[in-house]
Formats: C-alpha cells, sequence, structure tokens
C-alpha cells in the first residue's frame, strides 16, 4: 500500500512539474520522427556549472537562475536530416504564436532575430532564431525570468550562441 | 494630404547615422551587431514604476524608437576603426561630449530637430573594443545614463558627467 501511494504521489509530482514544451521544439522533434533527435536541452544545473565558461561581462548569474531549460538545434543544409521546409513552418508559428520581436543581431556573419513571450514583467521564453539557405538555428529559452533582467542582458543575447561552442552540449 | 504624407515619409525613411554612415562596417564579419525595436522599449511599461523618478524613464523610454549597435571586441585595430568612424558623422550632429581617459576614447553626439534631440550617436574605443552605437527616438539626455544601468550598455554610463555638469 506504501508503496503504491509512493508510486502515484510521485506520478502525480512529477506532472506536475513537467513545463508544457514549445510547439517550435514539438514541430522539429515531429519532423525528425524521433522526439530525441536533433534538439539537445541544458538543464540548470548545466547552465549553473557552465557559467564560468562564458565572459564575466556576459549574461548575468541572475538571469542563469531563472531559466530551467535551453532547447539548442542546429542543421545546415549538408547535414542529415536536414528539412528545407522547417524554417518556414517556424516562422509561421512565430508569427501566430504570442512571440513579440525584440532584436535582430547579427553574429559572426550570421543574422538572428530575439523575440521573447512575455506576462506583464515575467517572460516565459526567449528565442534567437536564424533561418537561411543554408543552416537553421534556434535557442529556445525557457523560464521565469524578470524582464528586467532580460533588458539588462540583452546586448549581451549573441553570448547566448556560444553555447554551441561549449562542451554542454 | 500633403503634409500627412510628407510626414509619414519623413518618418518612414528617416536613416539613423549607423544605416547613413557606417554602412561599410556590415561587410566586417567580426562586428557584431545588435538592433533593437520599439517592442523592446514597449516592454518598459510593464514595468513596476515605485517612484516619480521611475515613472520619468518610462515615460522616456516609451519615445525611443531603435538601437543599434556595431561591436568589435578584442580588435587588434580598434584604434584604427575608432579613428575611421569619428570622421563620418555629417553635419547634422553635434559633438556632445568627447570623453579621453585612461584607455577610453568616446565620443557623443546628438542630432536636434526642432529643439528636441531625435538620435544620439556613441562611437568608442575602451581598450580594444570597438563601439558605435545609435539611439533614435526623442531622447531626454537626463534620463539616458538610467537607460544605459537598465539595458547594461557600460560605455553609456559616461553620459553621467552630463548630470554632473
Amino acid at each position: 500500500m506504501k508503496i503504491l501511494f509512493f508510486i502515484v504521489t510521485f506520478t502525480l509530482l512529477q506532472s506536475c512539474t513537467s513545463d508544457v514544451k514549445p510547439l517550435i521544439i514539438t514541430e522539429v522533434q515531429d519532423r525528425s520522427n524521433n522526439p530525441f533527435a536533433g534538439v539537445k536541452v541544458v538543464y540548470k544545473s548545466m547552465l549553473r556549472a557552465a557559467q564560468n565558461k562564458f565572459g564575466s561581462d556576459s549574461i548575468g548569474l541572475e538571469i542563469i537562475n531563472q531559466i530551467d531549460r535551453i532547447y539548442y538545434y542546429q542543421k545546415d543544409s549538408t547535414s542529415f536530416g536536414y528539412q528545407p521546409n522547417l524554417g518556414g513552418k517556424i516562422d509561421s508559428i512565430i508569427a501566430t504564436d504570442h512571440y513579440t520581436e525584440i532584436s535582430k543581431v547579427r553574429h559572426k556573419g550570421k543574422n538572428y532575430s530575439a523575440f521573447v513571450k512575455h506576462k506583464k514583467d515575467r517572460v516565459s521564453e526567449i528565442l534567437l532564431f536564424q533561418n537561411s539557405a543554408a543552416e537553421i538555428l534556434l535557442i529556445d529559452i525557457q523560464g521565469n525570468i524578470s524582464l528586467r533582467d532580460v533588458m539588462q542582458n540583452i546586448t549581451n543575447l549573441p553570448d547566448l550562441l556560444q553555447l554551441s561552442d561549449l562542451n554542454i552540449l | 494630404m500633403l503634409a500627412a504624407l510628407v510626414a509619414f515619409g519623413g518618418s518612414a525613411f528617416s536613416q539613423n547615422a549607423i544605416d547613413k554612415y557606417f554602412n561599410y562596417l556590415d561587410g566586417d564579419t567580426s562586428l557584431t551587431k545588435v538592433t533593437i525595436n520599439s517592442k523592446m522599449f514597449e516592454l518598459f511599461t510593464y514595468m513596476e514604476a515605485e517612484s516619480d523618478e521611475e515613472k520619468e524613464f518610462k515615460e522616456m523610454v516609451s519615445n525611443l524608437e531603435s538601437l543599434k549597435v556595431f561591436i568589435k571586441e578584442d580588435a587588434t585595430d580598434a584604434e584604427k576603426l575608432f579613428d575611421e568612424a569619428i570622421k563620418k558623422p555629417g553635419k547634422e550632429f553635434e559633438v556632445l561630449m568627447e570623453v579621453d581617459q585612461d584607455k577610453e576614447h568616446f565620443y557623443f553626439y546628438i542630432k536636434e530637430t526642432d529643439g528636441i534631440v531625435d538620435e544620439l550617436l556613441m562611437i568608442g574605443n575602451s581598450d580594444g573594443e570597438f563601439i558605435v552605437l545609435s539611439l533614435t527616438g526623442k531622447i531626454d539626455l537626463a534620463q539616458l545614463s538610467k537607460l544605459s544601468k537598465q539595458m547594461n550598455i557600460g560605455s553609456m554610463k559616461h553620459l553621467e558627467k552630463l548630470d554632473e555638469d
């Protein structure tokens, strides 16, 4: 009986803490026909461990503490499984799913757009997206982040692109 | 009707200094370019304003239109880029302030229309980091140092000197 109670409680707690996956990530994974293929996930603990790998002037610990997870997806046109239509599909999701475009970033010759989803002064998602003929790259940050902290790190957003260079992925 | 068209045309096609004078930097892939649009500034209005001072700041931010920044970190040619860049601004810009201290050299320019500052341009070389920044909108210079804190733009901290004067 105790074991049954434990299993039910554990299952309920798990279901309470599991966040809804963003539509964009679901779309990418559905197209890969494998929920674990392609998209990489970095969790808070890994981010905090890697925080010292960002420069001292870059993304602050305050914002990292408010991030639950980061989804990362990158495919260039020469990669196995590259889907040329995926970028257009993601564009259409962004256009209809309450994203606000806050900035554009050009970093190492590539153009990214940055979007947020927010309710009042809390940001639930920051999305960095690059869609070109040669490559699709997206970094989707999930959390409960203070708008003020997003503002204070807005010019440091390109530092998040270093994620692809870090050994945590 | 004609007046409305002229007004619309003026606002839609007016260029900021980065688009007008610093297009030549666009080809340099070692530079990072960040463009922040008015939507971002609108988000400031969602932040709680507790004091009158914060309310004034929010009012100022709601009148901003865009922020564009070119940054080149660890640039061995920062001084050369800086020397070239300070020759670029046209006559419509006047120097507001020059800061030359330690390893930092910054020029701040403003453009005024009918007595209202509608663009702030900053060109700087900070210990090997080259930066060009353009802020457009209806700009209250007295509030700018606060914006630099809110958006963590360290080089704009020099604008605090204007408060001291």
